[in-house]
């Protein structure tokens, strides 16, 4: 830190720290005069199961389970094909302990809450109607995650929350230094959205490799910025895209992220890992068990 | 914060909530004058906030997170208030000129005026993360999962504002400082 920027600092809390914090008196009466006759907003009581079922019910339940299961597991199938076009073994659904009866995989519940809801280490976690994509992960432990809506699905541990994201319908920055620059053009394939991301400039040169992931054929683009080159001055967060929501996704320096990009029917699916060396092995494990129904 | 507090208060203890209310509002009231650099608006803000809180209290499903919580609903409160109240933007800020006699304070109130202005042209949300960071604390982290976005969209709210606050800060120095008595505001 230099001496202009302990000044900085210095001016900045003084500034900061000026004035008065205490409460006056007659805002706080007010507000204890309003809640005398003000409602506290209760819960609904949750949906309870019947807990008295025939024998019969109870067969009919666990037919129905069985079917579940067995259908997902047709429909989920992994592949035979890890990360990066690696030949790995598959996860496979068989060892994961599953809370019985329940029938995997589970929907990611979590809406727009953050960090997100917490999952169980082991079990595998399905996006449901509300993001277009079928996609399956298995949770790394401590993790957590979250639905931000049609157009996203971010994971990771308690702590950041967004270590590897699903995302769509992304527009394209012509500058991601100056998002008044307007957007790339794009075309509705994934090689549309690969061409209009690597052409951005302030990207080291990084060439896209062809791979797979979820069992489906993707490109992998490693992103990092050019030192030199990325957003001169420092007057502004390099950001590649945004998503309909308003979402971003601001690159730093230091930091690097390897994001695959898949044709699915809805779109061009681009999964995002950021490469934080500490949780690189989480993120690994989950990057290989994902499986992707496009 | 005292967890038994918070579960009377969400309960429907009113007690126990004025309690609660008599701990955290000057923590409140100091982040949303410090967000709306305006202190009778942040006071209707900080009632309007604390009145959601115990509306809102019984859907809070862990105690101990109610601070957190309550920070949340604060800056949501200065987000939906600040821009229907006039008085937001016309607000001048008056310094106390005639009392300055040396040249050091006469540069610390040119300081300050300038990080004031610069603050003042802020967006809401870079001034919430700056305030949530500096004034209280909080690590990046936590003032991300405080106000409900990613850490990554935290980070480059916390870089516009500083920027933003540094330039200022940089041009502020090498402006003539102004004489007593010259309007600074």
């Amino acid at each position: 830190m230099t001496i202009d920027d302990r000044e900085f600092w210095r001016a900045t809390d003084d500034w900061l720290e000026a004035g008065s914090d205490r409460t006056p008196p007659d805002a706080i009466d007010g507000v204890l005069l309003a809640i005398r006759t003000t409602r506290q907003e209760r819960a609904l009581p949750r949906p309870v199961r019947p807990t008295t079922m025939t024998l019969l019910s109870r067969v009919a339940i666990a037919a129905v389970a069985v079917v579940a299961i067995a259908f997902a597991w047709t429909r989920l199938a992994p592949s035979q094909a890890g990360v990066g076009g690696i030949a790995t073994p598959s996860p496979s659904p068989s060892p994961i302990v599953t809370p019985s009866p329940t029938p995997t995989p589970v929907p990611i519940s979590s809406k727009n809450s953050t960090p997100g809801d917490p999952l169980q280490a082991g079990v595998r976690y399905a996006t449901t109607a509300d993001f277009p994509v079928r996609l399956s992960f298995v949770a790394p432990p401590g993790w957590v995650a979250n639905i931000g809506g049609l157009f996203a699905v971010w994971t990771g541990p308690a702590a950041t929350g967004d270590n590897v994201s699903f995302q769509r319908s992304m527009t394209v920055n012509l500058n991601p230094c100056n998002l008044a620059s307007g957007t790339v053009p794009l075309g509705t394939s994934a090689s549309d959205l690969v061409n209009a991301i690597v052409s951005r400039p302030g990207l080291a040169p990084n060439p896209p490799t062809s791979t797979t992931l979820g069992g489906q054929p993707a490109t992998l683009l490693r992103l990092a910025l050019d030192r030199t080159r990325a957003c001169p001055g420092g007057t502004a967060p390099y950001t590649l895209w945004q998503l309909p929501g308003g979402a971003t996704n601001p690159m730093e320096v230091d930091m690097s992220e390897r994001v695959w990009v898949v044709d699915t029917t809805a779109g061009p699916l681009v999964v995002l890992a950021v490469d934080r060396p500490y949780e690189l092995p989480a993120v690994q494990q989950l990057l290989d068990s994902i499986e992707i129904n496009p | 914060m005292d967890r038994d507090l918070v579960e009377r208060a969400r309960s429907g203890d009113q007690e126990a909530f004025a309690d609660l209310v008599h701990q955290i509002s000057d923590t409140l009231f100091g982040i949303a004058r410090r967000i709306l650099r305006d202190p009778e608006l942040a006071e209707d803000v900080l009632q309007n906030a604390l009145v959601t809180i115990w509306r809102k209290l019984p859907g809070l499903r862990e105690a101990d997170r109610f601070e957190g919580w309550a920070f949340r609903i604060l800056v949501n409160t200065c987000y939906a208030e600040a821009p229907r109240n006039r008085r937001w933007a016309s607000t001048v800020r008056e310094l106390p000129i005639d009392q300055v006699d040396l040249a050091d304070d006469m540069r610390t109130i040119h300081d300050r005026d300038e990080l004031e202005r610069a603050f003042r042209r802020l967006p809401l949300d870079q001034r919430a993360v700056f305030v949530l960071h500096h004034h209280v604390g909080l690590p990046l982290v936590a003032v991300a999962e405080t106000l409900g976005i990613p850490d990554g969209t935290a980070r480059s709210r916390l870089h516009y504002a500083t920027r933003a606050l540094r330039a200022a800060f940089d041009e502020a120095r090498v402006a003539p400082i102004p004489l007593q008595g010259e309007q600074l505001a």
